[in-house]
C-alpha cells in the first residue's frame, strides 16, 4: 500500500513514515497541502494521512479538496488536536478516520490494514522468522567472507545484522531514503528452483573504500573507477553474491544456475529498480540485507538485495521451520 | 483571583490525565519509557508571571507558542530553558553528538512536542466546555524570558491571567523540566473554572 503522509513537521512525517514502512507499506511525504495535491495526482496513493495545522493550507481544506477529487480515497487525520468538536468537523469534511498524535500511533496501522480493497503487506516477519532468516544469511555471509579472505589474502568479516522483505514497488522509496546515491552495483541473475536477481549495492564513498581496501589502490582516478577497479568490484561482488545465492539454494536443497556479474556505476535508486525489473524474471519482492564488510581495518557498508517472487519467498520462509 | 483547593485539585487531575496520553506518544517517539512528572498548577495575573518562572534563568528560553481562538481564547506556551530544550531534543532524537546550539532538526522536534503537549491540555479544556477551540500553527521562539513576557503583556488589552503548569519529562536517567503557560482573559478563565468546579462537585 502506498501512503501519502501530509504534515508540515518533518519530525512528525518521519514518525509516521517509520511506522508505515516498518509494516511493509510505501510512504511518500508532502510538507503541505499544495504539495500533497500534486503528489496525489502524480503518484496515486492508497491512503493519505493529513495533519490539521499547516501553514499553507489547513488540513480541513485539504480534506475537502482531496475528497472532491478522489471520492473513495481513505483520508486519515493524524493530529495533536484531541477535541471532539474537531473530530466532528473533519468527519463532516470527508475524513475517513482520526488518529491522535497525543498517543501511540499504532491505531493508524490498524486502520490502514483494515481498509477494504488495498494491497496488504505480504510479509511482516515475526521476530523468530527475522532471527532465522538473519541467521541463515549470516551463515552465507560467513562463507562469502572466507572466500574473500582467500581471494584478497586479508582478514575479512562480513555480517548482515538486519534483514527486511518488501515489495519491489516499495524498494525505490526505501533506497532513496537509505542510499540517496548508489556508487556502484554488482548484479547476478540466478535460476532453478529459485529464480531472481541478486545485487550488491555500494553507497557513495563506499565503492571507493572497497576498491582501496581490496587492491591497495591509493590513487583512484578523479573521473571514476578504472577498468581494473571495476573488475575488482565485479570479482568481489561475484564472491559475495555466489555465497548468498548458493545458501538460498542449499536451504531448498537445490542447485541454482548463476549468471555472469554485471557492474553499473553512479546511478539513482529508480534506475537500479528499473534494472531489476528488466527481463523475464517474475520477481515482485526484494530481500534486503544491510551488510557490514570489514577488510583489514576498513569498514564498508553495503546492501545485498535479492529480488524473488512472492511464492519463492514463501517457500524459503517455510523451509526455515519457524512457527509463524 | 485565586484557585480554590477544589479547583486546583480538579485542574491538576484533568491535566494529569491529558499528559498521561502524551507520555505514551513521547515513549513511542523515543523508544524509551517517558514519564511526565505529576503537573503542579498555579494561577497568577500575567504581570506576576516572571516571578513564577524564575528558575528558567536569565538566558534564552525556548518557547513553543500557539494562539487559540474561539469561545475560549488566549495564548498557550511551552517554555524550556535553553539547556533543557537541547537536552529534551537530544533525548527524543538520540544518537547524535551533543550540539551547543539548537539546529533545524531540534526546532522541528521541540515544535512538535510543544504542539502535542499544548493541544493535549487545551483540547481537554475544549472537550470539557463542549466548544471548539481553534489553534494557530505552533511557532518556536528563542528569546530572553523578560522580552517574551513583555510582548505577551503589551500585545493585548484587558486583565489577563496565566495558568502555569509545571512539569518534568523523565527519559532514561535524565529529567528535563519546563512550564506550560496558558494565558487567558477573565471571561475565558471564569468559564473554564466554573466548568471545572461543576465537574468536581
Amino acid at each position: 500500500m502506498r501512503v501519502l503522509i501530509v504534515d508540515d513537521s518533518a519530525f512528525a512525517r518521519e514518525r509516521i513514515a517509520r511506522l508505515v514502512t516498518a509494516a511493509g507499506h510505501e510512504a511518500i511525504q508532502a510538507a503541505g497541502g499544495a504539495q500533497a495535491l500534486q503528489l496525489a495526482a502524480e503518484m496515486p496513493p492508497d491512503a493519505v494521512t493529513v495533519d490539521l495545522l499547516m501553514p499553507d493550507m489547513d488540513g480541513v481544506e485539504l480534506i475537502r479538496r482531496l475528497r472532491a477529487a478522489y471520492p473513495d480515497l481513505p483520508l486519515i487525520v493524524v493530529s495533536a488536536d484531541i477535541q471532539e468538536a474537531t473530530r466532528r468537523e473533519v468527519r463532516a469534511a470527508g475524513a475517513t478516520a482520526f488518529v491522535s498524535k497525543s498517543g501511540r500511533l499504532m491505531p493508524l496501522l490498524e486502520i490502514l490494514e483494515g481498509l477494504p480493497n488495498v494491497q496488504k503487506p505480504s510479509f511482516v516477519l515475526t521476530l523468530l522468522e527475522q532471527d532465522a532468516f538473519t541467521e541463515m544469511m549470516n551463515l552465507a555471509m560467513g562463507q562469502a567472507a572466507n572466500a574473500l579472505a582467500s581471494l584478497l589474502e586479508r582478514r575479512v568479516l562480513l555480517t548482515a545484522p538486519k534483514v527486511e522483505i518488501m515489495r519491489l514497488s516499495a524498494l525505490r522509496v526505501f533506497l532513496e531514503r537509505n542510499i540517496p546515491a548508489i556508487a556502484a552495483y554488482i548484479r547476478q541473475h540466478f535460476q532453478g528452483q529459485l529464480t531472481g536477481d541478486a545485487a550488491l549495492l555500494l553507497p557513495a564513498g563506499h565503492a571507493d573504500l572497497l576498491v582501496r581496501a581490496a587492491i591497495n589502490s591509493i590513487e583512484l582516478s578523479m573521473s571514476g573507477l578504472t577498468g581494473i577497479e571495476l573488475s575488482a568490484l565485479a570479482e568481489i561482488g561475484n564472491v559475495v553474491l555466489n555465497a548468498a545465492i548458493a545458501r538460498l539454494g542449499d536451504q531448498l536443497g537445490a542447485r541454482l544456475a548463476i549468471g555472469q556479474p554485471t557492474v553499473r556505476i553512479n546511478l539513482s535508486a529508480q534506475m537500479f529498480v528499473e534494472d531489476l525489473s528488466i527481463g523475464p524474471v517474475n520477481a515482485d519482492h526484494a530481500i534486503i540485507l544491510l551488510n557490514r564488510l570489514t577488510i583489514g581495518d576498513v569498514s564498508i557498508m553495503c546492501y545485498l538485495i535479492i529480488a524473488l517472487s512472492e511464492a519463492d519467498i514463501r517457500r524459503l520462509l517455510a523451509s526455515l521451520g519457524v512457527e509463524a | 483571583m485565586n484557585l480554590t483547593p477544589q479547583q486546583q485539585d480538579a485542574l491538576t487531575e484533568l491535566i494529569n490525565i491529558a499528559f498521561s496520553r502524551t507520555a505514551a506518544a513521547l515513549s513511542e517517539m523515543t523508544g524509551h519509557r517517558v514519564l511526565l512528572d505529576p503537573p503542579r498548577v498555579a494561577l497568577c495575573p500575567i504581570g506576576e508571571l516572571t516571578a513564577h518562572l524564575d528558575d528558567l534563568g536569565v538566558g534564552e528560553v525556548a518557547t513553543v507558542h500557539q494562539i487559540f481562538t474561539g469561545p475560549v481564547a488566549g495564548d498557550a506556551l511551552l517554555m524550556l530553558n535553553y539547556d533543557g530544550a537541547l537536552a529534551l531534543s537530544d533525548l527524543l532524537i538520540g544518537g547524535r553528538s551533543p550540539l551547543p546550539r539548537l539546529d533545524a532538526t531540534d526546532r522541528e522536534v521541540l515544535t512538535e512536542v510543544g504542539n502535542i503537549l499544548l493541544n493535549a491540555c487545551l483540547g481537554m479544556f475544549g472537550n470539557l466546555l463542549k466548544v471548539k477551540v481553534a489553534f494557530s500553527v505552533p511557532q518556536l521562539h528563542l528569546a530572553a524570558l523578560h522580552g517574551l513576557l513583555n510582548s505577551l503583556i503589551i500585545e493585548r488589552d484587558g486583565l489577563r491571567y496565566a495558568l502555569i503548569i509545571y512539569t518534568g519529562f523523565r527519559v532514561r536517567d535524565s529529567t528535563v523540566t519546563g512550564y506550560l503557560v496558558i494565558v487567558l482573559g477573565v471571561a475565558s478563565l471564569d468559564r473554564l473554572l466554573a466548568e471545572v468546579e461543576r465537574m468536581a462537585m
